[in-house]
């Protein structure tokens, strides 16, 4: 099984911190992690990531501005915005650029990993089982 | 009324054949093979018998020259029984190793069955507690990201 790429796009260190955790640490994901508009734009070039954890406001833009890019890039990309506004207005702006799910904060761990369809911790464990096949 | 039968009466004479026959054989002691010879001391004996047929004549030829002696036939005999010995020997040998191997590979199989179910248990007992630690640990986030994280 391919784990998914993770980008944590967020400048909220405890934020970042704690969604890092729980997606690199417990489910044993590759994470990155970038604080700004600038820094997510520089991440994504070289991580290469299938999931996006993006905020909105960032210290240097919008976090659409980033989403709308990456979709553009790659369509297929799986994106989850987590953002302490819970409004219309933010909602349909989300929507517009791309993001599968909307997540107002404080959000929470079960809903992240469902919105970013991350498969279960089990499959994810035994995925690094040795197989039959494997030699000792 | 006379039941009895004559002694020269031609009637009897099949009746009692088969008993002289026997006798006959019982005395000089041949088998199949002695037909001929059984049917002429027969005939010499009773003249009232079975004559001597075309057939009784190629009977003793046959019995005569195609057989074996009866030390050849012995000899045969016995190269045959224990060659047959050797065989059932040879077949308990192999049946007791084919048995020891089936209870060497049932050992091994009970064995491993053991191992796996004991190896089958830890694993539940560590996914259970990769269940709980995991949902200790989210519980820990979801309070961190609620009390600590600040909306933005």
């Amino acid at each position: 099984m391919t784990r998914p790429r993770i980008l944590i796009v967020e400048d909220n260190t405890t934020v970042a911190g704690y969604v890092a955790i729980l997606l690199g640490g417990l489910h044993g994901l590759n994470v990155a992690r970038a604080d700004s508009l600038a820094a997510a734009r520089a991440v994504f070039r070289s991580f290469r990531p299938d999931r996006l954890v993006v905020d909105l406001n960032l210290p240097d833009g919008d976090g659409t501005e980033f989403l709308r890019e990456a979709k553009a890039v790659r369509p297929q990309i799986r994106s989850v915005v987590t953002t302490g506004r819970g409004d219309d207005d933010a909602r349909e702006a989300a929507a517009r650029a791309g993001a599968d799910a909307y997540l107002v904060k404080p959000v929470e761990c079960g809903a992240i990993v469902e919105a970013l369809d991350i498969p279960p911790i089990h499959e994810l464990w035994d995925d690094e089982r040795p197989g039959p096949e494997a030699t000792p | 009324m006379d039941d009895k039968p004559k002694d020269d009466a031609p009637a009897s004479a099949p009746a009692r054949q088969p008993e002289l026959t026997a006798t006959i054989k019982r005395a000089i002691g041949v088998g199949a093979g002695g037909g001929f010879a059984v049917t002429l001391l027969s005939a010499l004996i009773n003249p009232t018998g079975p004559s001597i047929t075309l057939g009784a004549i190629s009977g003793i030829v046959v019995g005569t020259y195609s057989g074996l002696s009866d030390a050849q036939v012995k000899k045969r005999r016995n190269m045959l029984l224990a060659e047959a010995e050797g065989r059932k020997a040879m077949i308990d040998a192999e049946s007791d190793e084919t048995l020891r191997q089936l209870a060497t590979a049932r050992a091994n199989l009970a064995s491993c069955l053991e191992e796996r179910d004991g190896l089958k248990r830890r694993v539940d007992r560590l996914e259970e507690r990769m269940d709980r630690m995991y949902g200790d640990t989210t519980h820990e986030i979801d309070e961190g990201l609620r009390h600590k994280g600040n909306p933005s």
